[in-house]
């Protein structure tokens, strides 16, 4: 049996066997039920168009998605190494980048369980919409882009570094810097250095994205450019994963 | 013939200089003990061994193979017991077992991990997660783990510790019959001499990153070393001695004294009850490996 089997296997169910992770869906699940109350409950936000609750509950999602995937990312390895069970890894017949792409996929499947999650609170924000189904594809795609993009890039930095605490203080500061522009002011994000920030950061294509499809209802062709800087980010973290863990050191 | 052999290793830490040119040679069937205070190096060495960290210079050579160039390829031939034991807290320890069968690539069926599990005294249907379980426990589940793949080569970082006499003499009596059995080689860093009297054939005495000894675990300088063993039969044996290297000075009340020469003190063992004597407790009266330890090494803690 090739080693990334049973690697991947027990990546993807950790999370669910260990404390934590069942603690993160906890704080996922009362945080998506308080953010959809509040959008049909809410006097001045359940008056909001249905699209826009919908891209609204679609942003708390990728973001939860893209704070799970950092967390998980930043333990990957400097966890492993400080609970002492990285170095039984390394001496059995498995390659530092099956070690990687095991871990890659076990936070592509916390995500994928958030996103089932996720759905009925979707549907319950946006089922006398027209565009649900668009926006859970889209959701999906977007989400698994920003997954491997801040994934990676946390699993990257916590293979050269020591400390799980530094690895996940520098993966929350990137988050917070690709979190960040997308709360500039909509006069502020009109003028060139905001489309600029707009164009090249991932946070802010994957939110626009969303915002193009559910509330401008537009289709694939004008998704092109943006679903193409996430590819393009995708294929660099991918990079510096590969080249990270190379040589992984107990 | 030589399963590890290096030559003149080096390697540093931010510019500290932990390994200082280190040559070993352990043979096909040797159970060898690797000494010296903390910070000597020995970790270093057996991760470099194992190919999981890369010498600044020297070659190495691991049962025939340069780990360094096909590390997963000589990883699957070799497997080893770090010192903490590495053991994922939520697993139970049979899924923790067939984790790592199935990372080797074994094909094991349940009974066969069970039957792993219970010559380790380890109860195959304990569903607990091993975080629940004694540093006993979790040392002999990591004992298993490291022979999961029928290594041709082991490497055991402090293999009893933690462990009730009657534990450390179970692992003892597990290591001497593979390694006679099955003709496994061994190579021990431990801290307890003890198990190196009682286990290891030959020594390495690392100190500051350099090897100051290797051979024999016997004061060499002072010729011999005298040991103390209680019989619980054997007289016959005693009246026609044979023993080239061990020579009988003493047989009083069920015990014999015997000053062994050019040998082990582990080996005399098994030649004594390999000729029927059995012994049934063995104790170093001088010269034995604490004198060796103490001469070659510059005051460092065990």
């Amino acid at each position: 049996m090739n080693p990334l089997y049973p690697m991947v296997r027990k990546e993807a169910i950790e999370d669910l066997m260990a404390a934590r992770g069942v603690f993160f869906l906890l704080i996922a699940t009362l945080v998506m039920s308080a953010f959809s109350v509040l959008l049909v409950s809410n006097t001045e936000l359940s008056l909001l168009d249905n699209a826009e609750a919908v891209y609204m509950m679609a942003g708390i999602i990728v973001a939860l998605g893209s704070l799970v995937s950092v967390v998980r990312g930043s333990d990957g390895y400097a966890g492993e190494r400080e609970r002492e069970t990285l170095e039984p890894l390394l001496i059995a017949p498995i390659t530092g980048r099956q070690i990687a792409v095991a871990k890659l996929s076990g936070i592509l499947f916390s995500w994928l369980f958030l996103y089932v999650l996720a759905i009925p609170y979707l549907w319950a924000v946006g089922s006398t919409g027209q565009n649900l189904l668009p926006s859970l594809e889209y959701l999906f795609i977007t989400g698994s882009f920003m997954v491997v993009i801040l994934g990676g890039l946390s699993l990257a930095l916590s293979a050269k570094m020591r400390s799980s605490r530094g690895a996940l203080s520098l993966s929350l500061t990137i988050l917070l810097l690709t979190g960040s522009p997308v709360v500039l002011g909509a006069s502020l994000r009109q003028s060139a250095v905001g489309r600029l920030l707009d164009l090249i950061n991932p946070m802010a294509g994957a939110l626009n994205t969303l915002d193009s499809v559910i509330i401008d209802s537009q289709g694939f062709s004008f998704q092109v450019l943006r679903l193409s800087i996430l590819i393009v980010y995708s294929l660099l973290v991918t990079w510096a994963l590969r080249a990270a863990t190379k040589r992984i050191e107990p | 013939m030589p399963v590890i052999e290096t030559r003149d290793l080096r390697k540093a830490f931010d510019g500290k200089e932990v390994l200082k040119g280190v040559s070993l040679t352990v043979n096909t069937g040797d159970i060898y003990g690797f000494l010296g205070p903390n910070g000597s190096g020995k970790t270093t060495t057996l991760r470099i061994l194992l190919g999981i960290l890369q010498p600044d210079s020297g070659e190495v050579s691991v049962l025939g193979i340069n780990p360094m160039v096909n590390g997963a390829s000589l990883r699957s031939r070799v497997n080893a017991l770090p010192e903490s034991h590495g053991l994922y807290g939520w697993m139970s320890a049979m899924s923790y077992l067939s984790f790592f069968g199935q990372l080797y690539g074994m094909t094991l069926g349940n009974d066969e991990y069970r039957s792993r599990l219970e010559q380790v005294g380890l109860d195959p249907d304990d569903l607990r997660p091993v975080r629940t379980y004694s540093r006993g426990m979790k040392q002999r589940l990591g004992i298993v783990r490291a022979m999961i793949n029928n290594p041709e080569l082991l490497f055991l970082d402090e293999p009893t510790n933690g462990l009730d006499p009657r534990g450390r003499r179970e692992i003892h009596d597990l290591l001497l019959s593979l390694n006679r059995q099955q003709g496994l080689s061994v190579v021990i860093s431990t801290h307890i001499l003890d198990d190196v009297e009682r286990l290891c054939n030959r020594v390495a005495i690392l100190d500051n990153g350099e090897v100051k000894y290797e051979g024999q675990p016997v004061y060499e300088s002072r010729g011999a070393v005298h040991y103390r063993f209680h019989l619980e039969d054997g007289e016959s044996v005693l009246d026609h001695w044979s023993f080239q290297n061990i020579v009988l000075l003493e047989h009083k009340d069920g015990w014999i004294t015997c000053l062994i020469k050019g040998i082990s003190p582990a080996d005399a063992v098994r030649a004594l009850v390999m000729k029927g004597l059995p012994i049934s407790e063995a104790t170093r009266v001088s010269g034995g490996l604490e004198d060796l330890y103490l001469e070659y090494t510059s005051g460092g803690s065990l």
